[in-house]
């Protein structure tokens, strides 16, 4: 119960941080076990579920991960952990439906109990199960790469949604640890804007991840999964092995082949019908919409309000402020490119000439005659071009341009 | 698929394209001023700072480091964001977003008399998804001084009525018929010419005019900065607060002075010395200049500031904690034929001891002051 409370008084962030990691598990073991589930025909062994099927229930692989991981953190012997483990593998089992989530939980579980005893010797580990990883997404690529060998659409795009889905968890787990991390570290510090820190970076991490969910879910989910991969064609050297090849349906490897082991086990699975997935796309786009846009309009009515913050008070800059700061850079502002005046071309002359001079550019507060002593600039009609060019009622002619040329 | 790696070189694209961009601008239209509230305060008293950030673009910076260097005897809050040593470190974190400007003010207590200065600040800034550091700073001009506390008033009665004494009893009698000074009934001997006709008339006996003097006396306070140990810092503080008030009172009473010390000026670099004040005007200058009077071990002795020459009409006063017999030598050789007061900071039940083995002079006396 005390472990229970501390979990519900841990930030948002780091909620969400924990929600993240444990989903990397269930999408990563959701992948095996779908990829496990398509190919396993092939071998002539009869399954009864869609991998479809075995990826959705395969991420509810995740529960038990993260009952794991308290239970390793809050048992204090490892008789009481075994016992939990043994517990965990049947839930695994029983949610994921068959006995490869057992297995993988027994994996896991012998993995955490290796963990915590290094951690005994070495001091808090961050093992591979808590945190999101982009070499992970190397499963899916597997995953991928063996659907279009073997010609299995289904798998194809399971892959790449499961491939897109753990990308932006890695994106979003990456993005909220640094912040989380910043955080953490400084978290003793007084007057530390913590809420606007979060709101600022937390929502960048958001626009990342969202941007990723539209620009590449969409893509994924309407894949046909159709890419095939033609493997050089290989003669078997004994009879043996071509009766085999032949016993096995000659698959074509470079056109699309829906999946026909669910025809074997009493004809094509019930599907939603299109219109009623119409519907419901159309609602979930509508919606994430219209908290994309109230999102973003309330995060910019937030920053366009002055508002005191601890001891901070925060100001949105006026017109005046910006205009003020236009004006200073605009008077530091270099020539134009596209400026061909004589005043342009001495002034160029003379910003190469104090280069040339002083190797690096310099301070923006020096006068043109502290500059020059600075680089160590002696042509005093340059400065005067210069100063005529810079601030002289009358601008330079063409002549003087010319002349400053000379004198470069 | 081909779509799908579009979109997916579009998000790589995007995340590529964002850190160079905050390598180019994170600098552009961001400002930071750091800058006391105040001119001055007087030790022990509260005050505050202001750190004033900017960031006039259109590139949120979620985190935001200032960090300078601050003398320790400003003590902010608890010691919170800052790393001790001989100077206080101290970091502060902001998060600006777009075209904002935020301010904070951070309180601070004057745990010592000094002069203080913030030359530079540096800032430390993070890009949106935190993953890059950019590093620059930003020249400051900001000062303030710490004036010394005053000494409680009885404490510092029996100084300055010695001193006072010494004053008028030098005092030659010069007057100036210009300044009239009161009325007085006629004795023998007075002038004619001072007798008041009109109030004479009036009273129905003589009056004689009375006038003041316009001769003034000049104080020379030499005050010894040599520090060493706790105690020594603490009694060395002890004699900057007795000049101080010293100072302050006999600049009311119209007494120029001229003050000199062995410690440093930290302001300037140089000795430090403060010659011909005059006027209760120039007491707030004097403080200052007090302020920025710099504590040291192994200086020279302080006599030898002391200027060669002085008028033998000048009272030379000496705040020094150091009871050694070479100070008094020196002190008294300075003196001449001239008498001069020996203000000796002492801790709490030592003077008398002090008293007893302090060498004494014929032309110094001693004046012992308990803190």
């Amino acid at each position: 119960m005390k472990h229970f409370n501390f979990i519900l008084a841990l930030p948002p962030r780091q909620l969400l941080l924990r929600g993240l990691a444990r989903l990397h598990c269930g999408l990563a073991a959701a992948m095996v076990f779908a990829a496990v589930f398509a190919l396993l025909p092939m071998t002539g062994l009869s399954v009864g579920k869609a991998p479809e099927e075995v990826f959705l229930r395969g991420l509810l692989f995740a529960i038990p991960t993260a009952l794991c991981y308290y239970a390793i953190k809050g048992l204090k012997a490892l008789w009481q952990f075994l016992l939990a483990a043994l517990g965990l593998c049947g839930l695994a089992w029983l949610l994921v439906g068959h006995w490869g989530g057992a297995a993988l939980m027994a994996l896991m579980c012998l993995f955490r109990v290796r963990v915590r005893m290094q951690e005994e010797d070495e001091g808090p580990i961050t093992s591979f199960f808590d945190r999101p990883a982009y070499p992970v997404l190397g499963v899916f690529a597997a995953a991928f790469l063996a659907s279009a060998v073997a010609g299995l659409n289904g798998l194809q795009r399971l892959s790449l949604v499961g491939a897109v889905l753990y990308l932006l968890v890695c994106l979003g787990f990456h993005g909220l640890s640094r912040v989380d991390h910043y955080l953490t570290l400084n978290k003793d510090m007084r007057n530390l804007p913590v809420r606007r820190i979060q709101r600022i970076a937390g929502a960048a991490v958001a626009a990342v991840v969202l941007a990723g969910a539209v620009l590449l879910l969409p893509s994924a989910f309407s894949s046909s999964g159709g890419v095939r991969i033609q493997l050089p064609q290989h003669t078997p050297p004994r009879g043996g092995q071509a009766q085999l090849d032949e016993a096995r349906s000659p698959v074509g490897v470079n056109q699309e082949q829906p999946l026909n082991f669910l025809d074997e086990l009493g004809g094509p699975s019930w599907q939603i019908p299109p219109a009623v997935s119409y519907l419901f796309f159309g609602l979930v786009g509508l919606g994430t919409l219209s908290v994309v846009v109230l999102g973003v309009v309330h995060f910019f009515r937030d920053f366009s309000r002055s508002y005191s913050d601890s001891r901070d008070l925060v100001q949105r800059l006026t017109k005046e402020d910006r205009d003020q700061d236009a004006v200073v850079r605009a008077v530091r502002r270099r020539p134009a490119l596209w400026d061909r005046s004589p005043n342009a071309a001495v002034r160029r002359r003379y910003r190469r000439a104090v280069l040339s001079a002083a190797k690096e550019p310099p301070q923006e507060t020096l006068t043109p005659a502290e500059v020059e002593a600075w680089a160590g600039l002696g042509e005093h009609r340059l400065h005067e071009l210069y100063e005529k060019a810079r601030y002289g009622p009358e601008p330079c002619t063409a002549e003087e341009a010319k002349e400053a040329g000379r004198l470069g | 698929m081909t779509a799908l790696l579009l979109c997916a070189g579009l998000l790589g694209l995007a995340l590529w394209v964002l850190p160079r961009l905050y390598n180019r601008f994170w600098e552009t239209g961001l400002d930071c001023k750091i800058s006391f509230t105040q001119d001055y305060a007087v030790e022990d008293q509260d005050s505050a700072l202001l750190e004033v950030i900017t960031n006039n673009k259109l590139l949120p910076l979620p985190v935001l480091e200032i960090s300078f260097h601050m003398d320790r005897r400003l003590q902010f809050g608890a010691g919170d964001n800052a790393s001790l040593s001989d100077q206080t470190y101290r970091r502060d974190v902001f998060a600006a977003a777009m075209r904002q400007k935020i301010t904070r003010t951070l309180d601070f207590n004057c745990a010592g008399r000094g002069y203080f200065r913030i030359n530079e600040a540096g800032l430390t800034a993070r890009d949106l998804l935190l993953t890059r550091k950019y590093i620059s700073s930003r020249p400051q001009n900001t000062e303030f001084y710490v004036l010394p506390r005053p000494v409680p008033t009885g404490q510092i009665q029996i100084p300055y009525s010695k001193i006072m004494g010494a004053v008028l009893s030098r005092k030659r009698v010069c007057d100036d018929p210009f300044e009239f000074g009161g009325l007085r009934e006629y004795a023998r001997g007075d002038p004619m010419k001072y007798i008041n006709w009109k109030a004479t008339a009036r009273a129905g006996r003589l009056l004689t005019n009375l006038h003041e003097s316009t001769l003034s006396q000049r104080v020379v306070l030499a005050i010894d900065m040599e520090g060493g140990g706790l105690q020594g810092d603490f009694l060395a503080e002890a004699g900057v607060r007795v000049a101080c008030s010293l100072a302050e009172r006999l600049l009311a009473e119209g007494i120029e002075l001229s003050l000199y010390s062995n410690g440093g000026d930290v302001r300037t670099g140089g000795d430090w010395k403060l010659e011909g004040v005059s006027g209760a005007g120039s007491t707030l200058f004097l403080k200052k200049k007090l302020a920025c009077l710099q504590l040291g071990a192994g200086l020279p002795p302080v006599c030898d500031f002391l200027p060669q020459g002085l008028d033998a009409e000048d009272l030379l006063v000496l705040v020094s904690r150091n009871q050694r017999d070479q100070l008094g030598e020196a002190f008294s050789q300075a003196l001449g034929r001239g008498h001069g007061l020996r203000v000796i900071p002492c801790g709490l039940g030592t003077s008398e001891k002090g008293r007893e083995e302090l060498l004494q002079f014929s032309n110094i006396e001693p004046v012992w002051m308990e803190f």
